[in-house]
């Protein structure tokens, strides 16, 4: 009887477990050890590798419910590249990131003293698809429309007299944050010689397949990822916090389908004796 | 006639010059690809400016027939006319626009999505268990990858990540490469079969 | 100095073989359009006049779907056909009016209630017109509800909310989605067992279709909705472009196991990656 109710738990005692679960590390973090992966060691010596005064292009292709998972990298990315004296223009495949980013990458900016117009510029979202993008291939500012996510000119904008085009010429590497489509399929079609990183959210995945054929040179996923690169970059912030919420979550998971396993054996041998 | 064949007609038209734009060494060397991108990116703009009234129009006529729910057909289309005229004024970073962004769609939208954490757990305590020889993979494969995907993984044995790794690079991969490779195919022929004309469904 | 100037300037631009655009893959590209294309014609054509095609195999949702409005029908709710991303011109919807048809055939056949979500206006016009032709076929037009044939502006979470409430509000008894799915594949499919509704997936997002195998009862993978649907709906397009497009798989197995062969045999030649680059 008691393995029977296991086996037809209510899912709502399910959600209370992991719910409890989620929210205690938020409030008394654990502070697990954290192990760098090679996914994430990679990542990083490209980044490194990235030479001093280049562009490199951030394509924040996610919405704000990816801001926990794929937000926790670009912050550590941003600070890594612009302490390195390396350009970047930011911009989204998708209209919310590039648009509650800003904020936070004015933090970082004021806080390094980074130089919005000479060293950083959000062009923001811009509407039209692929078809957007194959215009600022061949003429960034008339793709852009000539103004950034402030609707600042482009002419008063030091940084973008050096962006004429997206191309390999101009950028050293577009660093993607997918959450979706459109995400780096748009660059691996359109623009395949310009070196593409990329962030995954809810890990890598199948996505391995792409790093593996060397259409992404360099790839991380998920919020484990995220906290070793934070980890590796010095910049602690929110994903080294939410990675034990993320533990415990799995673990209670774990949890109930061994227990749920055990249940369902004993309830079957018992059903099969009788 | 002109209903359906007119745009089987220009698509078919259009479909062959971006085609050829990309494969033409003239048609290149003339840009004709970049002009059609801009007009596509001005229809796209239009779209949405189309799909804006479109949306009033839906929602007017909700609102008119007191159809189930029609008041919130009347705050959607204040929440919209709000939003626009504040964008349009004052941009879209502008304090309160962007706080009203931060205060409302975000948790929102946010909250949404934290659902699928607690559906994933009971998803999986159903899906997950030893009937047969595909669902012990099924249920193996998935311990590995979730543990890998956290540092306790590790702490366990350092072997779980270099298993996961595996199953993710050679199996995982195949597979997902074989699916795409076969959407591709299936996406490929139907869209091909719009730009020939045979699919006219849409037109009806 | 000048000709050291000169030697500096942009190259020029070499056509391939005299017209082409010199880019790697631009020709084969060419080539490989043109034979699917040419393959897609034919089989279209074949199937049009009535040639005898090869047969496309009943797959296990198929049956399931049956199983499912017979399901519906006992417990006396609703069938719900669920379609959120995916607009007019798209493959994907394509493939659904396949789906929708035979399901609306089978709900009005069985006096059962259909209830269709969309997330495009354009789409919602099409299937009133194509569950409206399936309940006049069936001989029950006076049971057609425009209704229960709804739209829903398909931003995601706002779309996912909403069905999540017509699940509960209206309870359906199956509940068939069908075509490209995002992130709320993780939450719809659960909503949907929360009231014990069966479900099938025909999903052709290979990233979502891991939570529609932990949710379901039956899934449809990638190509197989596209076959799906054209067992369903008979339509010779349908029809011929799953010939068409088995044919383009063969060739692409035959290229991927040659290639293979060759690069197990000969390591670091690339010969078939090289061969394709033309």
């Amino acid at each position: 009887m008691f393995w029977k109710k296991i086996v037809d738990l209510d899912p709502k005692i399910i959600y209370l477990f992991v719910g409890i679960a989620l929210m205690i590390p938020v409030i008394r973090p654990i502070g697990l050890p954290l192990r760098i992966s090679s996914y994430t060691q990679d990542f990083y010596d490209y980044l490194m590798s990235i030479p001093e005064d280049s562009i490199v292009f951030l394509d924040l292709a996610f919405r704000e419910t990816g801001e926990a998972e794929l937000g926790a990298s670009v912050l550590p990315v941003f600070e890594l590249l612009q302490k390195r004296g390396v350009k970047v223009i930011v911009g989204g495949q998708w209209e919310q990131a590039p648009f509650f980013m800003q904020r936070r990458l004015e933090e970082v900016a004021d806080r390094i003293g980074s130089v919005y117009g000479v060293d950083w510029v959000n062009i923001g979202y811009k509407p039209g698809g692929t078809a957007t993008w194959r215009v600022m291939m061949e003429d960034f500012w008339k793709g852009a429309a000539g103004v950034d996510c402030m609707k600042n000119r482009f002419e008063d904008l030091p940084l973008m007299h050096r962006v004429r085009k997206l191309d390999k010429d101009t950028f050293a590497a577009i660093i993607i944050w997918e959450a979706g489509s459109p995400g780096q399929g748009t660059w691996m079609q359109y623009a395949p010689d310009i070196p593409l990183l990329a962030v995954y959210m809810s890990g890598i995945g199948g996505n391995v397949r792409y790093l593996r054929s060397g259409q992404v040179k360099a790839c991380i996923g998920g919020m484990q990822h995220a906290a070793e690169l934070e980890k590796l970059t010095g910049t602690y912030g929110d994903a080294i916090g939410l990675l034990d919420a993320q533990t415990l979550g799995i673990l209670v998971v774990l949890g109930f389908i061994v227990l749920g396993n055990i249940a369902w054996v004993i309830e079957k041998n018992a059903s099969s004796v009788e | 006639m002109l209903r359906q064949e007119l745009p089987a007609i220009l698509t078919t038209v259009v479909a062959i010059v971006v085609f050829l734009g990309g494969i033409l060494f003239s048609l290149d060397e003339m840009n004709v690809l970049s002009e059609i991108d801009s007009w596509i990116q001005l229809m796209g703009n239009m779209a949405l400016f189309l799909g804006g009234i479109n949306l009033c129009k839906l929602h007017v006529n909700n609102i008119r027939k007191r159809r189930q729910h029609w008041i919130f057909s009347v705050w959607l289309l204040i929440v919209f006319g709000f939003f626009t005229v504040l964008g349009l004024a004052k941009g879209s970073q502008d304090p309160l626009y962007k706080g009203l962004y931060d205060a409302l769609i975000v948790p929102v939208n946010a909250s949404m999505h934290s659902i699928a954490a607690f559906f994933l757990c009971s998803a999986a305590f159903r899906a997950f268990r030893v009937k047969n020889l595909d669902s012990i993979l099924l249920l193996v494969s998935g311990a590995f990858v979730m543990l890998a995907s956290v540092p306790i993984g590790d702490l366990i044995s350092s072997n779980i990540p270099v298993i996961s790794d595996w199953l993710l690079n050679i199996p995982g991969s195949a597979v997902a490469r074989a699916m795409s490779n076969g959407m591709f195919f299936a996406s490929f022929a139907a869209t091909l079969r719009i730009f020939l004309g045979l699919e006219r469904r849409h037109l009806s | 100095m000048g000709w050291l100037m000169l030697a500096a300037q942009e190259e020029v631009a070499i056509p391939k073989w005299g017209i082409f655009v010199n880019v790697e893959g631009a020709v084969s590209g060419l080539f490989v359009t043109v034979l699917v294309g040419a393959l897609t014609y034919y089989w279209i054509m074949s199937a049009r006049a009535g040639r005898q095609l090869p047969t496309i195999r009943r797959l296990p949702g198929l049956d399931a779907i049956d199983e499912a409005v017979g399901r519906a029908t006992e417990m006396g709710r609703p069938v719900m056909l669920a379609n959120r991303r995916d607009g007019l011109g798209d493959v994907e919807t394509f493939a659904l009016w396949g789906y929708l048809s035979h399901v609306a055939y089978l709900a009005a056949t069985y006096d059962t209630r259909l209830v269709n979500l969309t997330g495009s206006h354009l789409v919602m016009a099409v299937n009133q017109e194509i569950v409206r032709q399936a309940y006049l076929e069936a001989g029950r037009p006076d049971a057609f509800n425009t209704d229960d044939i709804r739209y829903f502006p398909s931003s995601q979470w706002p779309w996912s909310s909403h069905c999540a409430g017509i699940i509960q509000r209206e309870q359906p008894a199956a509940i068939l989605w069908v075509g490209s799915w995002s992130g709320e594949a993780s939450i719809l499919p659960e909503a949907g067992a929360s009231i014990g509704a069966i479900q099938i997936a025909a999903c052709t997002s290979t990233g979502q279709l891991p939570f529609f195998v932990a949710t379901c009862d039956y899934v449809l993978m990638s190509g197989e909705v596209y076959a799906a649907s054209a067992y369903l709906s008979k339509e010779p397009v349908m029809v011929g472009t799953i010939v068409a497009e088995d044919h383009a798989k063969l060739a692409l197995i035959i290229v991927a196991v040659v290639g293979s062969l060759v690069e197990i045999l000969r390591p670091g030649t690339q010969w078939m990656t090289n061969l394709l680059k033309f």
